[in-house]
């Protein structure tokens, strides 16, 4: 069995090792030096305390829509739509944010988040419930209804929500309501532990709980699970929201940190990298926390590299694409631990 | 003369499992051999093996004295070896004479001659009287006109040696007395047979020639005439059996009643008609039938899975309308389903976690906070592991690791392990050789002593009249004879499995 576990371990390290490797012929190929660009990509990331928080900071909406991503995927339902509830939960935190401003600071605060949990939860549930019901295929939906978040957002902050001056966005949210650095000047603010905490709370689900084993459960084999007592469809419905409840708070916490305010790009993919993380890391907390480390690390970094050597951020995003062709591709793998003939 | 058939010394390695030993095995022409063994003993393997679907790792081939290698299915037809597996490779929505032809289809300027094909599909039915209608849809065929066609199609293709797969397992002894008459005549017309099976009675009918295979090695061969039925098995498994003690039955209350139950499915089909049952505490009742007759679905609907159902099933004095599987599980059902892997396991999961499908709920596998207490659960798996003799006996094993035999020792023992008061079974020993039948078989009648109420449902007859106190048929989703199992033989069960009454034996 150990040495299963390493083999396990084998895809996504590789995975990246090879990602590497073709990343280094391309940037070759575009006509610069591969290991300048690794080592600002690196410094960029890691290279000085504020660098590494910033990297951090980064990766929290990368962890939650990670597990967001995994929760549903365990399932047995993939939840393509996490951009759209990120978004989603990034209206409903500034809209409680400025509308609700006359409850007391703190309060004022907890409800926010709980409006972009439920923005984003509630947003999941309708292609969850649309494919149970009526068979809608869910990656359809959910892709129609990230385009109306996306255009809905838009719409505000250039119409109804739209602040005095010249960028479409809203009016900047109460200071009670912003999440701010944990010490002045770091970067990195309480979302960071916040997504330390769900991290923690999620593998404990999956390990140890009643609904945990039921997500699983109806993820692996609907028919079995069935006949074990469990809801499968009712199971798919509650993980699908769960995973639209940390998509919206991905979002309001992009709002109440990032940007204080709500603006056209409150998510630059962060729901769809969602899923690639949750692959990346295998479907475990653990995973999805590492791998979003790296991929906030490839942001931060590849801003860096650009800034500095002259070298397009873009070849990062193809380096992030490459490890996820990699690891999706379960023929090179078996290619590579070529195991007897079995069956 | 040289044999038809000469395999020698053939290994075949799946990883570390050594599925065929230095495996020898001779069949003359015109010969009829069976090929025995417990589920795992490597048959099937070596039979892929002459079909070129296993390459060996050692060994040769000699077909019609000259050395072969089979390298394909195709090769395989090319030399005249045909295989008929267990699950028929027909298309439903083309006829008997399409299915058949097909691969080596009549054809005069490029246009299939339909007409051809069916004269020459009906003339190889006369000839080896296989009775069937070359115009018919597969689809429409009953399971036993399937294999027929099957069989023609490997006479069609110029088989010299049919191999067959389990042929009888899902036919009524009616039907595989029709098919035995065939083998008869294909054997007359010097054609060799291999049957693959581990029904001893069905060898001792019809082989010429036994072969009995154990752990992926041969044992032995012995001519039929030369041995008995104690013999084989005592060739094919290598422990004694211990002898079969069945105690009185004590029948208690009505713990399952059902009263003009019936269920039309999502096709609109009524696949259970007004279905009355009672089975009492201490009692096994043993259900008959032809697979496809409303079992599954009877199956689904005791168990809560089915809801749409209308008529009265009351279990153990509650009325169960309305009740979910949870419900039904708290009420002290257990359920064994006849697919193990569909509705049994969760095969990548570990096996500890599989024990726990069904009872996740319960407060007994909860610690104080409401988490899942996993150390109890490996305890039952443990004490599963150790009553059931589970090999690899390890409950962090994920269950696709386990044999089929193991993985339906895991759901036994998940489903006895709180001594249900009522438990549903289905072909609790599908696949499973005799050593493991064994035990599920005990601890059926274990269960039993301790006054549960079993239904059980199995296509075997020997299991059938060995557990079984009453036995009823279901045919096309009604039960439609029912009686203590003495009153019963399989000739008389089978009749009714056919959709015949007692005045059709009389006639």
């Amino acid at each position: 069995m150990k040495i299963k576990r390493f083999e396990k371990l084998a895809a996504p390290v590789l995975s990246i090792i090879i990602a590497l490797l073709i990343g280094t012929a391309i940037i070759k190929i575009c006509g610069y030096h591969p290991l300048s660009a690794y080592s600002a990509l690196l410094k960029g990331a890691f290279g000085s305390f504020r660098y590494t928080m910033a990297t951090l900071e980064k990766s929290v909406p990368l962890i939650l829509c990670g597990i967001a991503a995994m929760v549903a995927m365990k399932s047995g339902i993939f939840n393509i739509g996490a951009e759209g509830q990120l978004f989603m939960g990034a209206i409903g935190y500034t809209v409680a944010a400025l509308y609700l401003d006359f409850l007391p600071g703190p309060l004022h605060l907890m409800v926010c988040i709980l409006v972009s949990i439920l923005f984003g939860s509630a947003w999941a549930f309708v292609p969850a419930i649309m494919k149970i019901r009526i068979g809608a295929n869910e990656v359809v939906t959910s892709i129609m209804l990230n385009y109306i978040a996306q255009l809905f957002t838009s719409y505000l902050v250039s119409g109804p929500m739209r602040a005095d001056g010249a960028v479409s966005q809203s009016d900047p949210i109460p200071a009670a309501t912003t999440i701010g650095e944990i010490v002045a000047g770091s970067k990195i603010t309480w979302g960071f532990p916040l997504a330390i905490v769900l991290c923690i709370v999620f593998a404990v689900l999956f390990k140890r709980t009643q609904l945990g084993y039921e997500i699983t459960a109806a993820g692996m084999n609907a028919r079995a699970a069935e006949a074990g007592g469990i809801q499968p469809d009712r199971v798919r419905i509650i993980a699908m929201m769960i995973s639209g409840a940390l998509a919206g708070l991905a979002g309001g916490l992009l709002v109440a940190s990032t940007f204080g305010r709500l603006v056209e790009t409150v998510s630059t993919s962060f729901g769809f990298d969602g899923i690639s993380i949750a692959v990346l890391g295998l479907y475990t907390s653990v995973g999805v926390f590492l791998s979003s480390l790296l991929f906030g690390a490839l942001h931060t970094g590849s801003l860096y590299m650009e800034m500095f050597m002259k070298i397009p951020s873009e070849l990062i995003d193809v380096l992030q694409g490459v490890i996820i062709v990699v690891i999706a591709s379960p023929a090179i793998f078996q290619i590579l631990f070529k195991r007897g003939g079995k069956r | 003369m040289d044999a038809l058939l000469d395999i020698k010394n053939v290994t075949m390695r799946f990883g570390s499992l050594v599925a065929n030993d230095h495996v020898s095995l001779s069949c003359g022409y015109g010969s009829v051999i069976s090929l025995l063994g417990e589920n795992g003993a490597g048959k099937t393997t070596l039979m892929k093996v002459i079909y070129g679907l296993n390459k060996p790792e050692s060994g040769e081939i000699y077909f019609e004295g000259k050395k072969v290698s089979v390298k394909s299915p195709k090769a395989a037809i090319a030399l005249g070896i045909q295989m008929v597996h267990q699950h028929f490779m027909l298309v439903n929505h083309l006829t008997v004479a399409e299915n058949i032809v097909m691969g080596n289809e009549p054809v005069k300027f490029g246009i299939f001659q339909r007409k051809a094909a069916v004269d020459r599909v009906r003339e190889l039915s006369e000839m080896y009287g296989l009775q069937i209608d070359p115009m018919q849809m597969v689809g429409k065929l009953s399971v036993g006109a399937k294999q027929r066609t099957e069989i023609l199609k490997a006479l069609y293709h110029g088989a010299k040696l049919l191999i067959l797969d389990e042929p009888t397992a899902v036919l009524t002894p009616q039907e595989t007395q029709e098919l035995f008459k065939v083998i008869r005549r294909l054997k007359e017309d010097g054609k060799s047979v291999i049957i693959i099976t581990h029904k001893l009675h069905e060898t001792m009918e019809i082989a010429d020639w036994v072969y009995v295979m154990r752990h992926g090695k041969m044992i032995g061969c012995v001519a039929k005439k030369d041995t008995s039925p104690e013999e084989l098995t005592r060739m094919m498994v290598d422990h004694a059996l211990e002898k079969f003690e069945k105690a009185a039955c004590h029948p208690g209350e009505v713990a399952v009643s059902l009263s003009g139950l019936s269920y039309t499915n999502r096709d609109h089909a009524p696949v259970l008609r007004d279905v009355n049952l009672e089975i009492h505490e201490g009692e096994i009742y043993g259900l008959a039938g032809i697979e496809g007759n409303g079992q599954q679905e009877l199956v689904e609907v005791l168990s809560g899975i089915e809801s749409r159902w209308t008529g009265t099933y009351r279990l153990l004095g509650q009325n169960a309308a309305g009740k979910s599987v949870r419900d039904l599980i708290d009420l002290g059902l257990g359920c064994i389903h006849s697919d193990r892997q569909d509705r049994g396991l969760l095969l990548d999961l570990p096996a500890a976690k599989n024990v726990l499908l069904g009872y996740q709920h319960q407060r007994s596998v909860k610690t104080p906070v409401g988490l899942i207490d996993y150390r109890r659960v490996s305890q039952m798996a443990r004490s599963i592991i150790e009553q059931y003799h589970v090999s690899p006996a390890d409950e962090t094993y994920i269950a696709r690791s386990f044999s089929g035999g193991n993985q339906q020792k895991l759901i036994v023992g998940r489903e006895f392990y709180r001594n249900p008061k009522v438990v549903i079974i289905a072909h609790p020993t599908r696949g499973v050789d005799i050593g493991v039948s064994e035990i599920i078989h005990q601890s059926i009648l274990k269960l039993r002593e301790a006054g549960s109420a079993i239904l059980l449902i199995t296509a075997d007859f020997d299991e059938l009249f060995k557990l079984s106190d009453r036995i009823g048929v279901i045919y096309e989703g009604h039960i439609v004879t029912e009686g203590k199992s003495e009153e019963y033989t399989p000739n008389r069960l089978g009749l009714y499995m056919g959709g015949g009454t007692d005045e059709d034996q009389a006639v």
